[in-house]
């Protein structure tokens, strides 16, 4: 009996704890990671979120004309690599954790951007939006640079290899006989 | 396979929802790292304290209504899971736990999963999280019950045609 007095009496003094979730809802925690939210009008489509995603809730597929993204909530592991690597800041972790869905569909997210064509053989190779992207980071450069090399990124990696060992070889034989 | 287990959803989230009684749970990890499995401890604990929906944590499923499965359902795992959800009387409701439940997470690609419970059986309320937050287990808890509300939805983006851009 006076055991029980002793825990009447330990529940007067601590009162309530129970956190009655969904009537009441206490502060996030700052710092915590929720859903990831793409920013649509933001992201330039390099995919370097993923290439680092771990479970590769984030995926890109490349078709002819169009660079798609497609991120599943239900992989995510909600780690923050994406949002640190992003150079744009598109992808952000929003406090919003209250994910359940009764649905896998629910769960997922698309982006569909365009993609552009390379100079000279005409296959597409990156987005629009990257292709400004680093025309302006270009822009910001403090250092002059060639106007060839400036040229350059309209190609694709496969032309911009070719055309970058020609210039090589020509630069290298112009030596030569000047020698 | 699912006729066989009687898992056909059409109205079987209306007939639990019609049970009258309190849902009891039972917990079944197939082969994931523990975190969900503590989480779920602590929304069973007296600060969040599930048993106010009256669910209460059972130690066989022929006693449950709900079954929790956390993991990424392993092949070792997966015949064990499927006698568990065989044995639980109907109408029950599947939760998928967890990324790794939802749609294998880390270990999606692994060969020594199946990867993801939906293709083991059909799932009634998926949670992600890595691991879900007890609130959000209570919601999506609530969400099977219908109680609560679902606030996720598909979103989609696309980025017109191209516009008359001369390349060449």
């Amino acid at each position: 009996m006076s055991e029980m007095i002793k825990l009447l009496m330990l529940g007067i003094k601590n009162g309530r704890v129970t956190y009655r979730y969904p009537t009441e809802k206490k502060p996030i925690p700052e710092g915590l990671r929720g859903r990831p939210e793409i920013g649509f009008e933001e992201c330039i489509g390099c995919g370097a979120c993923a290439r680092q995603c771990p479970p590769n809730a984030l995926m890109v597929e490349e078709l002819d004309d169009k660079w798609k993204l497609r991120l599943l909530y239900g992989r995510c592991i909600m780690c923050g690599l994406c949002e640190e690597v992003c150079p744009v800041d598109a992808i952000r972790f929003s406090q919003d954790y209250e994910l359940a869905s009764l649905d896998r569909g629910a769960l997922e997210v698309e982006l569909e951007l365009r993609r552009v064509k390379c100079e000279e053989c005409g296959a597409y190779f990156t987005t629009e939006r990257a292709l400004e992207y680093t025309l302006s980071e270009y822009d910001e450069l403090t250092y002059d640079i060639d106007v060839s090399l400036r040229k350059m990124i309209h190609l694709c990696p496969e032309c911009k290899k070719s055309s970058w060992s020609d210039a090589s070889a020509d630069a290298y034989r112009r030596i030569k006989d000047e020698q | 396979m699912s006729s066989k287990l009687g898992l056909d959803s059409g109205g079987k989230l209306e007939r639990i929802r019609k049970l009258g009684r309190s849902p009891w749970v039972f917990h079944v990890n197939t082969g994931g790292c523990n975190g969900c499995d503590i989480e779920i401890i602590d929304t069973l604990t007296p600060y969040f304290d599930a048993e106010r929906f009256g669910v209460k944590r059972v130690s066989s499923p022929k006693h449950a209504d709900i079954l929790l499965v956390t993991g990424p359902v392993t092949r070792q795992s997966a015949a064990t899971l499927q006698n568990a959800i065989e044995a639980a009387p109907d109408p029950k409701l599947i939760v998928a736990i967890g990324s790794c439940a939802c749609e294998g997470g880390i270990f999606h690609d692994s060969f020594t999963v199946v990867g993801g419970l939906d293709k083991i059986t059909p799932v009634d309320v998926y949670i992600p999280g890595c691991p879900p937050k007890p609130e959000a287990l209570l919601h999506g808890l609530l969400l099977g019950l219908g109680k609560a509300e679902q606030k996720v939805s598909r979103s989609e983006y696309k980025e017109g045609p191209h516009e008359a851009v001369d390349n060449a």
